[in-house]
């Protein structure tokens, strides 16, 4: 890769144990690094001498850190041993084994400024003389763009616009964006030579601007005694004793047509304005109406593809930020799931989006007793996730010892209380002992299955309203007792709402017929026959809700 | 894809027949502000003929509960008919056949309210 196309990234350059290269960008933190798996979502290495789970480069701000997680050789920084450290530009990361994989770390944090970046991408492109600078500008951007850098679009906004105050000879530009109310706001003025003006003075002339958005085209007015009436009774062309006035129109351009031609181009969007001012008299005169309009043309091209870029940057950062949200509730599930001395558990859960409005959690009790939960907040995505925390907190007052009817009754009172949050949650709580007492509540959730022997029932439907949903909502325990061997499997409506591409529902009798043959499976083994049996069952079709399954056998005294 | 509402009124009950699917989004916001201009006008009666949903989300049903606290807020009812067998089976689950009165035909809907 060549020095210019790592400009503003962030990355390891790998080099294998044969000496091949290759860059890897750090589009996201944790950057997982690992052998297989979900532990080596960034980058894989596929070798025995690496752990799975092995390391991860994280970031705070714009300082980067490498992490061992787990790398049973140990992890490396240029030869040091380390298990956090920060890392510099040019840094060595090993594995803790001879003729072996290495990463170097790169970070090219240089301020590059933008005249430097312009004469760098000098000799890719032509150099002919009007629109040079600002066609090198937009091939700049339309390089951002591919390349992810951290270029401050306000600096190539700024030099576009002293660009257009230079080639018109103008005294002051400015650059105006349309509000949500397409009102045109300023957002940048400039002086001659790149000289900031101070915000208060940019007053453009309001009549000019609107003459040009009318007719969709530049205007140029090269004296006030030649402009129209209307221009010339204008108060804040008056008050400045303004001149000469150039108002461009930027329209986005079709992609293709950012090249030569001028004249035959297609008008897109509306950008902005490029406004520009002169006190002397016919300051605009020796310009050449074309070499406005290509100017425009050219313009309207960069702010397009400046707007490109910054939605672009929008984007990743709220999939970063998703994915914070995602690693975060996935670490709040239960994990490695521990055999109790009266029970096995095992659960999945399966978000449709990033993150997801399902969530099962399994603890045990003071008294010895096993608690298991799930629970579905209506909707999904993240305003369903935001809630499936704020649940679990709430539900985790069960583990130190307040009665769940208790917390039932408050979650639902306090969702209420808070209606315009407008979410309710289907919640089943199980609590199991070890002679095979079975204490339930029910909020709206669908029965779990009860699976003994070869039949499959749901006999635990007793219960109230969801909870969030009705103002005087109360919850009681009810209670039955299990007999060894018995399995209940409680799952989320995303499971029997499952759609085939003909809208047709899985259903709880598919469950039920697919559960009874499953009494003696492992509970692993069970899950997966199930998350198959509906996989089978959809025939490709997209998950349209988060799917939740938790089961537990109860083995008896 | 918009949820089409009809409206008449028969013996002072407020008939509103809904086509479509109430899920989150467009469907829920047209319902609740259907209901609400009606309440507004003065309807104490309030009759939804659910014969053409096709789908009912979790929203959706939320959006419906909502309708029904606001409209007993004001001395005023909404009532259900014609639920499909896929609803009917939401309200079992949910325990929210007991909150909604709940017809079988738009005919017995309206006469519901003169008992």
């Amino acid at each position: 890769m060549s020095e210019e196309s790592t400009t503003g990234e962030v990355g390891v350059e790998v080099i294998g144990p044969g000496g091949a290269r290759r860059f890897v960008r750090i589009d996201e933190t944790p950057f997982l690094i690992g052998r297989s798996g979900d532990t080596a979502r960034h980058l894989q290495l596929k070798d025995p001498r690496i752990s799975r789970q092995c390391a991860a480069i994280v970031s705070d701000g714009d300082v980067y850190y490498v992490e061992d997680r787990g790398q049973r050789h140990g992890l490396y920084v240029n030869g040091e041993k380390i298990t956090r450290r920060k890392l510099d530009d040019g840094d060595v990361i090993s594995f803790g084994a001879d003729n072996f994989y290495e990463l170097v770390f790169q970070s090219s944090e240089h301020d590059t400024s933008i005249p430097e970046l312009l004469s760098r991408i000098e000799n890719i492109t032509s150099s002919d003389a009007p629109r040079g600078g600002l066609h090198k500008l937009n091939l700049l951007l339309e390089a951002t763009n591919l390349l992810h850098s951290r270029l401050p679009l306000e600096a190539v906004l700024g030099t576009m616009l002293d660009h257009a105050v230079s080639v018109t000879d103008a005294d002051r530009g400015y650059l105006l964006e349309p509000e949500a109310s397409g009102k045109l706001r300023v957002i940048l003025s400039r002086g001659r030579g790149g000289t900031r003006l101070p915000a208060g003075e940019a007053a453009p002339s309001q009549t000019a601007l609107q003459q040009a958005l009318d007719s969709q085209e530049s205007i140029i007015t090269e004296d006030l005694a030649q402009a129209g009436a209307s221009l010339q009774a204008a108060e804040s062309i008056i008050a400045q004793r303004l001149r000469a006035v150039g108002v461009i129109p930027l329209y986005a351009t079709t992609r293709a047509s950012t090249s030569d031609s001028a004249v035959d181009h297609k008008r897109g969007d509306f950008l902005g304005v490029v406004y520009l001012d002169s006190r002397r008299p016919a300051a605009f005169s020796k310009l050449d109406r074309r070499i406005l309009d290509a100017l425009g043309v050219e313009l309207g091209s960069i702010l397009d593809n400046a707007r490109l870029v910054e939605r672009e940057r929008e984007r990743e950062r709220m999939q970063q930020q998703l994915a914070i949200a995602r690693d975060i509730q996935q670490a709040l599930l239960p994990r490695g799931f521990r055999d109790f001395p009266h029970a096995v558990v095992n659960g999945i859960n399966l978000p449709c989006l990033t993150v997801g409005g399902d969530y099962f959690d399994i603890f045990e009790l003071s008294d010895g007793r096993t608690a298991f939960i799930i629970a579905d907040v209506a909707g999904k995505g993240l305003g369903a996730a935001l809630l499936t925390t704020m649940l679990q907190g709430a539900l985790s007052g069960v583990r130190i010892g307040i009665e769940p009817a208790q917390v039932f009754n408050h979650i639902s009172q306090f969702l209420f209380e808070h209606a315009e949050v407008e979410r309710f949650a289907t919640m089943f709580l199980g609590i199991l002992d070890r002679e095979g007492h079975f204490e339930f509540i029910n909020a709206g959730h669908p029965s779990p299955m009860l699976v003994r022997r070869g039949e499959v029932a749901e006999p635990f439907s007793d219960g109230s309203f969801p909870v969030g949903l009705m103002p005087d909502a109360h919850y009681r325990s009810s209670r039955t007792t299990l007999t060894p061997g018995d399995i209940l499997v409680l799952f989320s409506d995303g499971v029997t709402e499952a759609m085939d591409p003909d809208d047709n529902m899985y259903g709880s009798l598919r469950l039920r017929e697919v559960l009874s043959d499953l009494y003696d499976a492992a509970l692993d083994h069970l899950q997966r026959t199930v998350l198959a049996s509906i996989q089978e069952f959809t025939r490709g079709a997209a998950q349209a809700d988060d799917i939740t399954l938790l089961s537990v056998r109860y083995r008896g005294v | 894809m918009t949820l089409r509402i009809t409206e008449k009124v028969v013996e002072g009950v407020a008939v509103v027949g809904l086509d479509g699917r109430i899920v989150l989004g467009d469907e829920t916001n047209q319902l609740r502000e259907k209901i609400k201009a009606l309440l507004g006008e003065g309807h104490k009666k309030i009759l939804l003929n659910l014969d053409n949903v096709t789908l009912i989300d979790s929203t959706g049903l939320g959006t419906l509960v909502s309708l029904h606290h606001s409209a007993a807020s004001r001395g005023a009812f909404v009532r259900l008919c014609n639920l499909g067998a896929k609803f009917q089976e939401v309200l079992q689950v949910t325990k929210l056949l007991t909150v909604f009165d709940v017809s079988p035909t738009e005919a017995e809907g309206v006469k519901s309210f003169s008992k």
